[in-house]
């Protein structure tokens, strides 16, 4: 791209508030490209921090394409998008993994842990919430980009209400319909 | 569905979950209105709602990177990842040979202290057990990233158990891998590592027939905290056992020691001979297989082979001895058990052997007993399950409690910060306050009380105990900051930077409605041990301000409680202080009758505790004030008779008090300072010699004194006085050269202590004293010019201070007399000049 990113997605931002749906279209590419960097340079291990938390992945990606004088609505609207595309990360990455596990040798060495690291998230399968979310979109578009803000981007409520324009006692009666919808489809027992 | 059913299911979904649980139901099924689709759709939706606890709660994690390269060792794929690490199969980057390796690396996200430490622990556990049957450890470091990696010997080969049953082995060879494992966790525990899970899938048999113990992830080196057990499993957040195989005590979270191992070689010998594992009837469920090793004995080993259809022959093997062997390895009381892996072995040797085996069955008793115990534990279960039931069911009400309890310790909290704070202060301060050498001790102890207490008051300012303590705290800090004559550090400023506060502290107390007598009384302490701060820095007339106000704040509390001892007692305490204030400002009359209402007062409370040590010195120190007023010859009172009269009372009292406690330095300092007063009353009344007797024992203490607390500054101070002291006495006797002498030794103690303290104007106009003494000694010794260079010293000095309004009342006479002195040496150079050189004009 020989456009500076920031300034194209301000651009694209703007036109995206001022009711141009096309703009997330054309956005999502440039949010996408730059997670997946800003990702694969995470994944190079070249930052010396911890864990990396998605929220401070895109609000890194956030600070990069827009700037920091973008104004707060924008913001919102940008955690939306990128919140898409951390989905779209995470859900390959898992993807990729699984075909690898499905030919990888035997288990010759064991973890210390066995039944008890069956915890809550980490053990959900990405792969299949994908899914769901997919059947979910169907019925109801926005709580599935809810549902993708909160959990891939790790939003809160207050910004994910934000984001989607509406009230946070919504985004809480969406989120636990939601989640009650794909917990069902992923065969309640998690 | 279409998205039009998905709002009327919600809809239905969201008005039930209004509902109690209990009717939930019911309410569907009347919302749903015959329309069994959208009844089934609710209800599937309310149970995964029930069970959505903290379902997409936590966001996604970031993902793993692939890795391609650990250290020196070259990564080819993942053999294994859990909550805490990941497992890699590897080989040598470099080098000849491509020795496969296992690669154990932390996984990002786990790296917690708790995980990191446990690592490390392993780590150190496999490099200390070096075993043909335990995988060796090759390598460990960091990874680029900083993620701590074990690199271990990769075993090819199967689990035990599986290996066993593929070749069919009979039970003698099963019972010869057995002992050698046995050996494997006897050496370990011999090297102080109990294991903690051995299972068949950490015993791993190589295609030569080797077993080898894998993952010593959760062992533990005993004699460290094995209580931490239950602790390290909850942190490091993954499964540190597998219930199959971990002992009661385990699971109850026990300490672990060796007995557990015992008991997991119990269950893999079990599964071995049996070919199932002794509690695998319970059930597939984590909670209920636990239950079962808590509460139920396992089958026979024999019966339990029949039953698995292993048939009569290896029914009629295992009856008998191995039944007793594996159920003794397998009992629930740890010391029951085989005391060692070692002697299990052995048994089991005995047995192959045809001799007699060491392991009898239980007794009835013994069964009966455990039967008793079950019921107990079965019994309390069923209350626990009811508990959680009541608790489950008042969820909100939980919370509540659980605010509750949260308010319940924080108060606990703050009362025991609050008590260790005073505890610091009253208790541990307090018992160290007279011993030489503790100032720096005390300023950390009290430094640390007060950031503790100042937290809790910035926390609850209304809270009157709390102030008091504060205030407290505060006085302690500014008597170690240094108080004039306490065992200070000599930093006035702070000192009185702090009883300011304590005094605002205080105040406040005093001004609340209905101010108790205890406020009042310890207001007018504060005020005038502020009072003397103040007198200390220079400030003479605030410091008799203060001293004021505290005498009318205990005057008029006595007179609502004129029986009260304390406050009897903070009356003449408010005199004795306020006398001392008055001499600041040359205050003669006002300084003795002050003194004088101080000591009767201190008389008539003594007279009803004889024995009491702190009323004897208060008698003793009001005799000595008093003297002091008739010893100084500028003073209207001066009576150097009167003043050795009232030196030698104080004295006597002194010395007893000193005989009866010989290390309390306060005692030693008092006595210093009788003796020096007995000294100058001596030579004022021209029994010089006397006199430098007296001064010789003043000095002879405050050197005890200042060797043991070579810290104290008001000790040397002292000390400098004595020598000064003893200079004058030596001049005006006639001693000039020894007078010097004497100088000298006060002269670098005094610059030191100046220096260290600036504020402190008594010091200062010490040091300006120390330099007319100079010009004195000089003077006398014909040295005209250095002994005016002193007196101009002096006079400078002085007049610094006097400009400053810090100049003490008595040193005006000091400062007259330098500056006569400056002016005959001057006399006495220009008669030299002239006399030298007559045509040179005399200066005038």
């Amino acid at each position: 791209m020989t456009e500076d990113p920031s300034s194209g997605v301000t651009r694209m931002l703007r036109e995206w508030s001022a009711g141009d749906p096309s703009a997330a279209d054309r956005l999502l590419p440039v949010v996408y490209g730059e997670l997946r960097r800003l990702a694969a340079g995470y994944l190079k291990r070249e930052r010396t921090g911890h864990t990396l938390q998605p929220t401070a992945l895109v609000n890194e990606a956030w600070m990069k394409l827009a700037g920091q004088n973008a104004p707060w609505q924008n913001r919102a609207h940008f955690l939306g998008v990128a919140a898409g595309a951390m989905r779209r990360v995470l859900v390959d990455h898992a993807r990729r993994r699984q075909a690898q596990k499905r030919g990888g040798n035997d288990l010759r060495v064991t973890l210390t842990d066995g039944v008890i690291a069956s915890g809550a998230g980490n053990e959900i399968d990405l792969v299949r919430l994908d899914g769901a979310l997919e059947r979910l979109a169907a019925l109801d578009e926005r709580q599935a980009r809810m549902v993708t803000m909160r959990f891939f981007a790790g939003l809160t409520v207050e910004e994910t209400a934000e984001a989607l324009g509406v009230s946070e006692k919504t985004v809480k009666r969406d989120w636990a319909a939601a989640k009650a919808f794909l917990l069902r489809e992923l065969g309640g027992a998690r | 569905m279409t998205p039009e059913r998905w709002r009327e299911a919600q809809r239905l979904f969201h008005e039930a979950r209004e509902k109690p649980a209990a009717e939930r139901s019911a309410f569907v099924t009347a919302g749903a209105a015959g329309d069994a689709e959208l009844e089934a759709e609710v209800a599937s939706l309310l149970a995964a709602d029930a069970d959505s606890g903290g379902f997409l709660e936590t966001p996604a994690a970031p993902p793993e990177a692939p890795r391609t390269r650990v250290g020196a060792w070259q990564i080819l794929h993942e053999i294994g990842h859990g909550g805490m690490g990941t497992v890699y199969l590897g080989e040598r980057a470099d080098g000849p040979f491509k020795k496969r390796v296992a690669v154990k690396v932390v996984r990002r996200g786990m790296d917690t202290e708790a995980v990191l430490k446990r690592f490390r622990q392993e780590r150190q556990i496999l490099a200390g057990l070096e075993h043909t049957n335990i995988a060796r450890l090759l390598d460990g470091g960091n990874t680029d990233d900083g993620l701590p990696y074990l690199v271990m010997e990769y075993v090819e080969g199967e689990p035990l158990t599986a290996w066993c049953e593929r070749r069919g082995l009979d039970v003698p060879a099963r019972l010869a891998l057995f002992r050698t494992v046995c050996a494997t966790v006897q050496f370990a525990h011999q090297n102080l590592v109990v294991h903690r899970d051995l299972k068949p899938g950490n015993i791993y048999v190589t295609a030569d027939g080797t077993p080898k113990l894998l993952d010593f992830g959760v062992a533990k080196v005993l004699n460290a905290d094995l209580a931490g057990a239950t602790r390290d499993r909850t942190v490091a957040g993954g499964g540190a056992f597998t219930p199959e195989y971990a002992s009661p005590e385990q699971i109850r979270g026990e300490r672990i020691t060796t007995a557990s191992d015992v008991w997991s070689l119990g269950v893999l010998l079990y599964e071995l001979l049996a070919g199932v594992r002794p509690f695998a009837g319970a059930g597939s469920e984590p909670g209920e297989i636990a239950r079962a090793v808590l509460e139920t004995e396992p089958e026979r080993p024999s019966a339990a082979a029949a039953r698995a259809g292993r048939g009569e022959r290896a029914r009629r093997r295992l009856e008998g001895d191995l039944d007793t062997i594996v159920l003794k390895a397998l009992r629930k009381e740890p010391e029951r058990r085989y005391p060692s892996a070692e002697q299990l072995a052995e048994d089991l040797r005995r047995h192959l052997d045809g001799l007699p085996v060491k392991a009898r069955r239980d007794t009835f008793t013994y069964r009966s007993g455990r039967f008793l115990s079950r019921h107990r534990a079965a019994a309390a279960a069923a209350a626990l399950v009811l508990v959680a039931l009541v608790g489950g069911i008042v969820a909100t009400a939980r919370q509540a409690r659980i605010a509750q309890a949260e308010h319940a310790r924080a108060e606990r909290r703050f009362e025991d910060v609050r008590k260790l704070a005073s505890s610091f202060l009253f208790e541990f301060h307090d018992s160290i306050r007279n011993l030489p050498g503790s100032t720096p001790a005390r300023e950390l102890l009290v430094r640390r009380a007060l950031e503790y207490l100042g937290t809790l008051s910035k926390e609850s300012a209304n809270d009157p105990v709390l102030q008091r303590d504060l205030a407290e705290a505060y006085e302690k800090l500014a008597d170690v900051q240094g108080i004039q004559g306490g065992a200070a550090l000599g930093d006035s400023a702070g000192a009185l930077s702090s009883m300011k506060t304590a005094v605002q502290i205080r105040e406040q107390l005093v001004a609340r409605p209905a101010p108790q007598p205890a406020d009042q009384r310890l207001l007018a302490k504060t005020l005038s041990s502020y009072g003397a701060a103040l007198a200390t820095t220079g400030d003479m007339k605030g410091g008799v301000a203060a001293s004021r106000r505290a005498v009318e704040l205990v005057e008029a509390a006595v007179r609502g409680l004129p029986s009260d001892r304390e406050l009897r007692r903070a009356v003449a305490d408010a005199h004795f202080f306020l006398s001392n204030r008055l001499t600041g400002v040359d205050d003669r009359a006002g300084t003795v009758s002050e003194m004088r209402r101080a000591l009767a007062a201190y008389e008539s409370l003594l007279a009803d505790a004889p024995g009491d040590v702190r009323l004897r010195r208060a008698v003793a120190l009001c005799h000595k004030y008093i003297a002091s007023s008739y010893a100084l010859p500028q003073s209207p009172l001066y009576d150097p008779a009167a003043a050795l009269v009232g030196y030698r009372k104080s004295l006597a009292i002194e010395q007893v008090l000193l005989a009866e406690d010989p290390t309390n330095a306060l005692f030693k300092r008092d006595l210093s300072h009788s003796f020096g007063g007995c000294g100058e009353a001596l030579f004022r009344l021209g029994r010089a010699e006397e006199g430098r007797i007296a001064y010789a024992r003043a000095i002879a203490l405050r050197e005890e004194l200042a060797a043991a607390d070579p810290k104290n500054m008001g000790i040397r101070q002292a000390l400098a006085r004595a020598h000064i002291n003893l200079a004058e006495n030596l001049a005006a006797s006639g001693n000039p050269r020894e007078a010097l002498a004497s100088l000298r030794r006060a002269e670098p103690m005094l610059d030191d202590l100046t220096s260290k303290d600036p504020l402190n104007a008594m010091l200062a106009s010490e040091h300006a004293t120390l330099a007319k003494y100079f010009g004195y000694a000089g003077e006398l010794l014909g040295n005209f010019r250095e002994a005016r260079q002193a007196y101009d010293r002096a006079v400078r000095e002085y007049e610094r201070l006097k400009a400053g309004e810090r100049l003490p009342g008595p040193s005006e006479l000091f400062l007259r007399e330098s500056i006569a002195g400056r002016a005959r040496c001057d006399a006495a150079l220009a008669a030299k000049a002239a006399s030298k050189n007559p045509k040179a004009a005399p200066t005038p």
